[in-house]
């Protein structure tokens, strides 16, 4: 019976289980709440690209995405994953070329408080800091860093008033979004960082990345960023071993 | 046997104490509700969550722990597809032992209802039939569910839009045999009970002169909407998205009536309102809780 009733949900054309008693047509009504209820769970997860592209619009690229990627897990905190690689191929409305980046921004939100975390560093005094120039980091558990060609993490922030805030300048963007302090932290990274973010996420020690420091200033202003992210706890000491998905048992 | 699942064999660090639940009126913990509940606790008597929130380690789920450890906290699970056809999903029963074990709740419950089938997991709590072939799958599979976990579970009556030609119970009696062949309990959903009436043209009295009222260890309230169906019938959705309903109130008092005081869960999923309205369903349902008490002593 199960069979039957699965595909008779998932179906687009509309087929109902011989076994149901389909009085007024209510078999239906289940068809409605496995979308509906799909299609909710993921305007929660990306409310700034649902505003951007307005309800109407996002529930129909939705609706397409749930009628293609069915859940496969009970654990909806994994449903979506693929949603803004979706917005990019979708051949159903033509988004914003700036609007899979957006929605990678709120997944990366989506995931962030879910993961296992694991102790920060503090680096208190020169040992600590000469100690940690030859380690190395890695994100924070579900931290993520996004790089965009589009302003995305001001346009997601520019989001979160109302009326909207107008961006100033409309320039490439590097976002880590991460979890500490009891909250989803997210800031946008100095262009000159963004490149040894991703060096130090490779597991390149920072050691490697003073000793290509022009001046004395670019030295310092690196020490200081670097001493600032591991303070945040996006920047962890890197562990051998590390589960490849944390959110994941 | 699910019992050689290694993963669920790891030991919990200092489980909370179990704390009991007794006649009291919880809510389902929703984010916009938690700092002002925890600020002060003494706002509601228990917490509900969906286990599948808070399977995954991290700061969500440490977060239940720290609450359970002085607020009784009840996990109700929705994606065990206890009614289904295929096997049990081990992986997931083994993450679920792991928060039971963890968090140590005053209550557990699912549903009388399949969710998965194959690779797909659909989100929603569909139909069961009801006759001795369901009957016997769904007993052998809360038997093992009860085994695992070494605690009685608690079983959710589901609203219903259709039935089905192969039913050959009424949904009361088959509930009833699942109790009295398992030993677990019943979570009564009287929201649940006036929409399943109401569209199949049942009676909720007549249902529930048919169920073992001692076995009822919880209740649940919730909202509903009303709509037509396509040959513009009357017909009630479940939705979780409105405040309980008078009907549902004057069928709740009923049942305390029969049965005495349960606890009792205001549950919203959707249509999250603020608290103090949430808060204020709460009173009420604790009034009409003292009301029974005062009338009976």
């Amino acid at each position: 019976m199960n069979t039957e009733f699965a595909y008779a949900l998932i179906r687009t054309a509309p087929t109902v289980p011989a076994d149901v008693i389909n009085t007024g047509n209510r078999f239906n009504i289940y068809r409605n709440n496995y979308l509906t209820g799909l299609i909710g769970t993921l305007s929660a997860k990306f409310p700034v690209t649902c505003q951007l592209v307005g309800s109407e619009y996002f529930e129909a690229v939705a609706h397409s995405y749930v009628t293609e990627a069915s859940p496969s897990s009970p654990l909806l905190d994994h449903y979506g994953e693929d949603f803004a690689n979706f917005l990019e191929t979708t051949a159903l409305l033509a988004p914003p070329a700036y609007l899979p980046d957006v929605a990678r921004v709120e997944w990366a939100r989506s995931v962030a408080p879910i993961a296992a975390q694991r102790p920060t560093m503090q680096i208190t005094n020169r040992e600590d800091l000469e100690r940690a120039f030859e380690m190395q980091f890695q994100l924070a558990p579900g931290g993520t860093l996004i790089t965009s060609a589009y302003p995305v993490g001001t346009i997601w922030d520019h989001h979160q008033t109302a009326p909207v805030k107008p961006i100033p300048e409309w320039k490439a963007e590097t976002v880590a979004v991460w979890w500490s302090c009891g909250h989803i932290q997210q800031k946008t990274i100095p262009p000159n960082i963004s490149p040894i973010l991703r060096g130090l996420e490779a597991g390149i020690p920072l050691l490697n990345f003073l000793n290509d420091a022009t001046s004395e200033e670019q030295a310092i202003q690196l020490i200081s960023t670097f001493t600032s992210l591991v303070h945040q706890g996006l920047l962890i000491p890197g562990q051998e071993n590390t589960e490849k998905h944390d959110h994941e048992f | 046997m699910v019992g050689k699942l290694d993963i669920a064999e790891l030991p919990s660090l200092s489980p909370p104490a179990r704390l009991e639940l007794t006649a009291s009126v919880g809510v389902g913990l929703k984010p916009q509700y938690v700092s002002a509940l925890m600020a002060d606790p003494t706002k509601v008597d228990f917490a509900e969550v969906h286990a599948e929130n808070y399977m995954i380690p991290g700061p969500r789920s440490d977060l239940l722990v720290d609450m359970s450890r002085n607020w009784p906290v009840s996990i109700h699970g929705v994606a065990l597809s206890l009614g289904g056809e295929d096997p049990l999903d081990r992986i997931h029963l083994s993450r679920l032992k792991r928060l039971v074990d963890t968090v140590n709740p005053a209550l557990f419950s699912e549903h009388v209802a399949w969710s998965r089938h194959g690779d797909t997991y659909f989100n929603d709590l569909l139909p069961v039939p009801y006759n001795r072939q369901s009957l016997t799958r769904l007993c052998d599979r809360v038997h093992e569910v009860q085994q695992y976990l070494g605690r009685q579970i608690l079983l959710e009556n589901p609203s219903s839009y259709v039935r089905f030609q192969s039913d050959t119970m009424h949904e009361a009696d088959f509930l009833a045999e699942l109790v009295h062949r398992t030993g677990c309990g019943v979570l009564l959903d009287i929201n649940n009970l006036f929409v399943s009436a109401q569209n199949h043209g049942w009676t909720a009295d007549d249902w529930l002169s048919r169920i073992q009222l001692d076995a009822v260890g919880e209740i649940h309230l919730a909202g509903h909407e009303e709509t037509s169906d396509d040959s513009g019938n009357r017909v009630l959705i479940d939705t979780h998205g409105e405040e309980v309903s008078e009907p549902v109130w004057f069928l709740y008092s009923e049942f305390l009536a029969l049965a005495g005081p349960r606890p009792t869960l205001i549950e919203r999923d959707n249509n999250i309102p603020p608290l103090k309205d949430i808060l204020q369903e709460v009173e009420l349902a604790k009034f009409l809780m003292q009301t029974e008490a005062d009338e009976v002593a």
